[in-house]
């Protein structure tokens, strides 16, 4: 490249951003639910209480509508085989995903109760490095009646 | 026929979206024809760089020979570099020139997008028939003109979007797209360099989640006006300065946290 681009890498300050957007009126955050290798060390990632932080302060908000879209990677380099029946962490999918999730879906109903809320799990495509989110993962949020109940 | 042509005109209007059922219902009936016709042609792809393509640039110049007035209908256009191997394709350069031919007759223009992502190369900008470089910038300048989006082009020279000519864009989308270099913006000698320009929505993807900074941060000063932004990197400084320009007119953000990295381990089993 005749100039390189200069490349910038920042690590997200959440809970300002909503105090620092009054006229906000739909927010749509992306965010990857992912089972991967970081630092020698397997673990489920997940940005959930990221997020929940973002609606932890009350403070005057035109919020809205919220879309919360997961997509669930998993690093099938970790695993002994590409398909997988049962979560691989000595976690249950409730501790990982559904407490988490019900706690921020909480914490936003506490914020403003009319905030509309969507919630998209929408994996990710067969690649060579990750496989699509199995099934009991996708299907547990739907079992979780505490989660129903904010949706 | 007993519906009036206004209600018929806005349930085609609905079937855009449909084009197969546009096109079906389009051949019912002559009268229908007439009024699908504009939906019809609203949304024109061009596929560029390979032979063998069915929606190159000569059928649609074959199209506006034989039928002129479809170039009012078209409102949106998206050009698509197909299956590059170098960065000096034959088809290509001639594909585009053709283009540069019919760019001049779609006056009612409202949306143009150039789409590189099938390609292993970035598009140099540079490199490309001078005809369809120019072409394609007299369009940015159509009054009609409201929406410009670019992925994975490389050397653009934004400075055309920085002037006055310009005015009538409101959205652009950057999709692995890389600012030129500064020199080139000072070529131009536009007299608007340091105004805010009027874009209300700007959609940016990095390339391998990164974004240039250059052109964060000719955004934060140039586009304090956004109403949407839609962010997808994970270089939150550069979001968080975008945010800081626009604060008191954005309605709509759409961001990428990632995986937040806040790892759960059989460690931490409650």
């Amino acid at each position: 490249m005749d100039h390189p681009p200069t490349i910038n890498k920042g690590r997200l300050n959440t809970p300002s951003i909503l105090s620092m957007l009054p006229y906000l009126e739909a927010l749509t955050i992306h965010s990857e639910l992912d089972y991967t290798n970081i630092s020698a060390q397997w673990g489920f990632h997940s940005a959930i209480p990221t997020i929940t932080e973002l609606f932890s302060r009350k403070h005057p908000s035109s919020l809205k509508h919220l879309t919360l879209d997961f997509d669930c990677v998993i690093d099938v380099n970790g695993t002994t085989t590409h398909v997988l029946h049962e979560f691989p962490l000595p976690l249950s999918v409730s501790n990982v995903l559904c407490v988490p999730l019900v706690q921020l879906l909480s914490t936003v109903s506490a914020f403003s109760p009319s905030i509309q809320v969507d919630l998209f799990f929408d994996g990710n495509p067969l690649t060579a490095k990750s496989i699509g989110p199995p099934n009991f993962l996708l299907s547990a949020p739907l079992d979780c009646e505490e989660l129903l109940e904010y949706l | 026929m007993n519906l009036p042509a206004e209600i018929l005109d806005h349930i085609f209007s609905f079937l855009q979206a449909d084009p197969a059922s546009l096109r079906a219902c389009s051949k019912t009936h002559p009268s229908l024809f007439q009024l699908a016709e504009p939906y019809l042609y609203s949304h024109i792809v061009i596929k560029a760089g390979e032979n063998s393509l069915s929606d190159k640039p000569s059928n649609l110049a074959e199209l506006l020979s034989k039928r002129p007035h479809i170039a009012h209908y078209i409102n949106n256009l998206e050009i698509w570099v197909i299956g590059r191997s170098s960065l000096f394709d034959h088809h290509l350069q001639c594909h585009l020139e053709e283009l540069s031919n019919l760019l001049p007759m779609l006056l009612a223009l409202r949306k143009i997008a150039f789409e590189h992502s099938d390609a292993h190369f970035f598009f140099k900008w540079k490199t490309q028939p001078e005809s369809f470089r120019l072409g394609f910038l007299a369009c940015l300048r159509l009054p009609s003109m409201q929406d410009v989006s670019l992925t994975r082009v490389f050397q653009f020279p934004f400075s055309s979007l920085l002037n006055n000519e310009c005015n009538s864009l409101r959205g652009l989308t950057l999709q692995g797209s890389y600012w030129t270099s500064y020199a080139n913006v000072a070529e131009d000698g536009s007299s608007n360099q340091n105004g805010s320009l009027p874009f209300e929505s700007l959609c940016i993807q990095g390339y391998n989640g990164e974004v240039d900074q250059k052109f964060i941060d000719w955004a934060a000063t140039r586009l304090p006006r956004l109403r949407s932004l839609k962010f997808s990197s994970q270089a939150h400084h550069s979001l968080v300065k975008l945010l800081t320009s626009c604060s008191t007119t954005l309605v709509n953000l759409s961001f990428d946290i990632g995986s937040g990295r806040s790892c759960m381990s059989p460690l931490d089993v409650p």
